[in-house]
């Protein structure tokens, strides 16, 4: 037996008939290196040696593992920079044909292993295609991810950080969950009018910058340069008692703020 | 709800599969690997358009202000008349732009440019030109766009208007005209410029009761069933639910990828099964006698081959699996519908050390025991 995890479930005992666990065994299981015949000739190792390995089981002839291919084809050109150990493993009784046309298919540069008797399969509980363990630099079990049609590159991708350590617990489930990825809203259209008015008030349009410098802070009240903008514009038009209440408004806010006390010192000449 | 948030991580498939399982190692030992290139198949991303049109950069006239008409969304600075933002020369003549389009747009919407630059996935369409989309002055269409939702999309993206036009089960999710409603425009952190995660997205629409299809037929409130049904089937808890549904529309029963049977019984065939087997092994329903390939077995009786795989009325999954989420373990459903009044009669499903057993209301207990030789 070739993968530790196979023989912890078996020591276990509670499970024992027919190792019938199809749970995967848990984040943290020790995947025990093994070598393994590489198609096209010679051996390869299933693990790194050091360094985090990127495991891609797929199953010739299906949708899905073509697309996952595909996909972690152009994932191990964006992380080839990173060290990683990238192999992919197809069941001992796929035909060579078969596994030929789906490397050419996907352009996979990793090595394609062939697992004789399933026994890293047995290990991974691996029961369906395709399927993408991550180990870390011990080659511990950190992530078990089968077929995702979207995001399965980020997904990986961000596991990988997160075993480096580049990427904390928060980072790694923003990946898994990422919130809404929007544009607008009162804000942004509050610095929109802003840089609207500001552009007026640059070639002296001031009524014009007056009602974008409005509709901003209508949107946003707490928008300091929309005051200070709103002062200018009001400023530039000569009314000064409205200016000094707008720039008072923003020093309010940010009470240091140079525009606005120059501003205020300009209107009082 | 919360505990399964988390992906299909091996903690969660650990919780969802806490029970055990055979190991089905062997499942995988296919000597059926042929490809199933022939049969029809949905809208797989094989087929996904790669050939699309070189970005239109609008002739004269469409991106002009409007004659006549009252626009239904106008642009502040068009309105304010300050041409001369956008335009050398001034208003009454206003010239060649100022600089390049998308230039003159992050002037006063810098977080496209953020957004273009630091969100992951990026349109090409926005990358190249707002005036792609936009008419940077007035417009017929709300957010100024050069025409609806629908055309100005598959204006380039033809083969989606094919797919539209030719789906016999339609979406409607769709139904607005609003690719908004789930795709950016501009840019995002989801592939395919999703806004999010598929999953949140349908479930946005599908958590409310009273949805009905295109028959009538009410449609399920996820957010109830995922609520109160802790074992989520593995592609449900990773999010994607367009791993079995087309969202576009399509030709399969419920707008799936694949073929699957739309009724209790039917003859087996493994192509009718093909959206289960895209991911899980046919093996395991077309071997008689196996200890290997299935859990469901009495001693080497394969109990999937026995129920599922007759010619006529082969049971199908949906006879004993909830595919999105159930109560009980391997996502058994809690009851079956009995005859035409809508009965519904309870399965009773208990897992045991080394099987199972189900005993429905009015029918004698059966139990499965895998050690059985
Ligand atoms: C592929 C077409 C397309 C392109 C190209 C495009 N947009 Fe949009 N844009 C849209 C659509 C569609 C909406 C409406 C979104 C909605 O329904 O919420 C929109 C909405 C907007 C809005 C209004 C929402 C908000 O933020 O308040 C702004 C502003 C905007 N786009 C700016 C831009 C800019 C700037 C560019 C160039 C970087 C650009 N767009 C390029 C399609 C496009
Ligand atoms: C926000 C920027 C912006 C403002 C403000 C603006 N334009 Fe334009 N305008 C454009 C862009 C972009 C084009 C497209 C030019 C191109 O792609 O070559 C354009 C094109 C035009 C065209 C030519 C359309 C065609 O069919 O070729 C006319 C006419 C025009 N603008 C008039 C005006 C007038 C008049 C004003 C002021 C009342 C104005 N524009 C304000 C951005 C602007
Ligand atoms: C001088 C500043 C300025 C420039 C330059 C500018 N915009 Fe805008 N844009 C605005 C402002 C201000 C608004 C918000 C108006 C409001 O809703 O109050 C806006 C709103 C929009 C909207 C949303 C309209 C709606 O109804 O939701 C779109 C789309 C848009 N701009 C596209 C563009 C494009 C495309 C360009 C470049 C060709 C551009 N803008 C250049 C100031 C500008
Ligand atoms: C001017 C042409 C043009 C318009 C209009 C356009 N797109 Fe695109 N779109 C593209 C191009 C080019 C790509 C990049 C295709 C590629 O990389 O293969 C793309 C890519 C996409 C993708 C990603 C596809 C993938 O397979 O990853 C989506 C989703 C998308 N567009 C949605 C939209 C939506 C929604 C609209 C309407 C709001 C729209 N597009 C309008 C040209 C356009
Ligand atoms: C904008 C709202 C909306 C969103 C988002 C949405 N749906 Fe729907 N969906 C509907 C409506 C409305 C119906 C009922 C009408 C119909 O049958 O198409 C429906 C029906 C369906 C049906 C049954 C179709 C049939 O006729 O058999 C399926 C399956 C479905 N949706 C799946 C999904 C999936 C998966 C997603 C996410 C990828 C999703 N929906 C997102 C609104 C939505
Ligand atoms: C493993 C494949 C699979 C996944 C993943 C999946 N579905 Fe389904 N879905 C099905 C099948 C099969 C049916 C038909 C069920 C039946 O009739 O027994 C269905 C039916 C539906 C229906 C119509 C029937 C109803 O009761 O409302 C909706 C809506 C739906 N799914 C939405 C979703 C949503 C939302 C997700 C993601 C949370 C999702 N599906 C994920 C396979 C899947
Ligand atoms: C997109 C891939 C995918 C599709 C399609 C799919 N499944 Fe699954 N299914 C999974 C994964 C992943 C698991 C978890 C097993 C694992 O990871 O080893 C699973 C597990 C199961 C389980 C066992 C659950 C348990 O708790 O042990 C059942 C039952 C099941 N699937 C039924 C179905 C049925 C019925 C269909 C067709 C309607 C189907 N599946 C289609 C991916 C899929
Ligand atoms: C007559 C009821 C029944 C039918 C019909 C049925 N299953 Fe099952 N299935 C079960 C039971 C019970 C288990 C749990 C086996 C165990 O105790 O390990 C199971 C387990 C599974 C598993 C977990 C792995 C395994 O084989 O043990 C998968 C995957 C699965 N079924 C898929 C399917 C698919 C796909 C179909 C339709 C082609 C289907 N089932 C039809 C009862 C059924």
């Amino acid at each position: 037996m070739v993968v530790r995890a196979l023989r912890a479930v078996a020591v276990a005992g509670l499970l024992a008939i027919a190792g019938n666990a199809g749970a995967q065994p848990p984040p943290g299981t020790q995947v025990e290196q093994v070598t393994l015949a590489r198609f096209g000739g010679g051996t390869a190792r299933l693990l790194g040696e050091g360094t985090v390995s990127i495991i891609v089981f797929f199953r010739p002839g299906q949708d899905h593992s073509r697309d996952a291919l595909r996909m972690m084809a152009q994932c191990e050109k964006e992380l080839a920079h990173e060290p990683v150990h990238w192999t992919a493993v197809v069941s001992g009784s796929a035909s060579a044909e078969a596994i030929s046309a789906e490397v050419k298919d996907s352009g996979i540069a990793m090595p394609v292993l062939i697992d004789k008797g399933d026994l890293v399969y047995a290990g991974l509980r691996v029961i369906l295609h395709p399927v993408v363990v991550i180990t870390d630099k011990q080659g511990r079990l950190a992530a078990y991810e089968p077929y995702q049609r979207i995001n399965y590159c980020n997904v990986v991708r961000a596991h990988l950080a997160h075993v480096l350590g580049e990427l904390g617990d928060a980072g790694l489930d923003a990946v898994l969950h990422p919130p809404p990825s929007t544009q607008g809203g009162d804000l942004a259209v509050a610095q929109r009018n802003l840089r609207l008015g500001q552009k007026h008030l640059e070639v002296k349009r001031y009524p014009q910058a007056a009602t974008a410098a409005g509709k901003a802070i209508a949107l946003d009240g707490k928008l300091v340069d929309a005051h200070v903008l709103l002062g200018q514009a009001l400023a530039g038009q000569g009314d000064c008692k409205r200016a000094r209440a707008a720039f008072d408004r923003a020093l309010a806010l940010d009470k240091s703020n140079a525009a606005a006390l120059q501003g205020k010192q300009d209107c009082a000449k | 709800m919360k505990n399964q948030r988390i992906s299909t991580s091996p903690n969660m498939t650990a919780l969802a599969l806490s029970f055990l399982l055979l190991s089905c190692a062997a499942m995988l030992v296919s000597d059926e690997a042929q490809s199933r290139e022939d049969s029809p198949k949905a809208f797989s991303r094989a087929e996904t358009p790669k050939s699309i049109p070189d970005l239109i950069t609008y002739k004269a006239g469409v991106l002009g202000p409007m004659h006549g008409g009252e626009p239904v969304s106008e642009h502040s600075p068009f309105a304010d008349g300050a041409c001369d933002f956008c335009h050398k020369g001034d208003a009454k003549n206003p010239g060649a732009l100022l600089k390049p389009v998308n230039q003159i747009c992050f002037d006063c919407h810098s977080e496209f440019e953020e957004m273009l630059t630091k969100r992951p996935v990026k349109h090409a369409a926005a990358a190249k030109q707002c005036t792609n989309c936009h008419n940077p002055h007035n417009s017929r269409n709300q957010h100024l766009l050069i025409s609806d939702q629908v055309t100005l999309c598959t204006s380039c993206h033809t083969a989606m208007k094919t797919l539209l036009d030719t789906a016999t089960v339609k979406h409607g999710a769709l139904a607005e005209g609003k690719c908004s409603t789930c795709h950016n425009p501009h840019a995002s952190a989801v592939e395919k410029l999703l806004i999010q995660l598929p999953f949140d997205l349908c479930i946005k629409c599908h958590s409310r009761d009273g949805l009905q299809d295109a028959s009538g037929t009410r449609l399920t409130n996820f957010k109830t069933l995922l609520d109160n049904n802790p074992v989520w089937h593995a592609p449900v808890a990773g999010k994607d639910c367009s791993a079995c549904h087309t969202p576009h529309g399509g030709k399969n029963f419920r707008l799936l990828v694949e073929p699957y049977p739309a009724k209790f019984y039917s003859a087996y065939e493994p192509d009718n099964y093909a959206l289960c087997f895209t991911c899980h092994n046919s093996n395991m329903v077309d071997t008689p006698d196996t200890t290997t390939l299935t859990g469901f077995r009495d001693g080497s009786r394969n109990l999937h081959y026995l129920h599922v795989n007759k010619p006529d009325r082969g049971r199908t999954c949906r006879a004993c699996h909830e595919v999105h989420a159930s109560k009980h373990p391997f996502q058994i459903r809690d009851s079956v519908p009995f005859g035409d009044k809508g009965w519904m009669l309870k399965l009773n499903y208990t897992k045991k050390a080394n099987g199972g057993s189900c005993e429905k209301t009015c029918h004698s207990l059966k139990e499965y025991d895998r050690s059985k030789k």
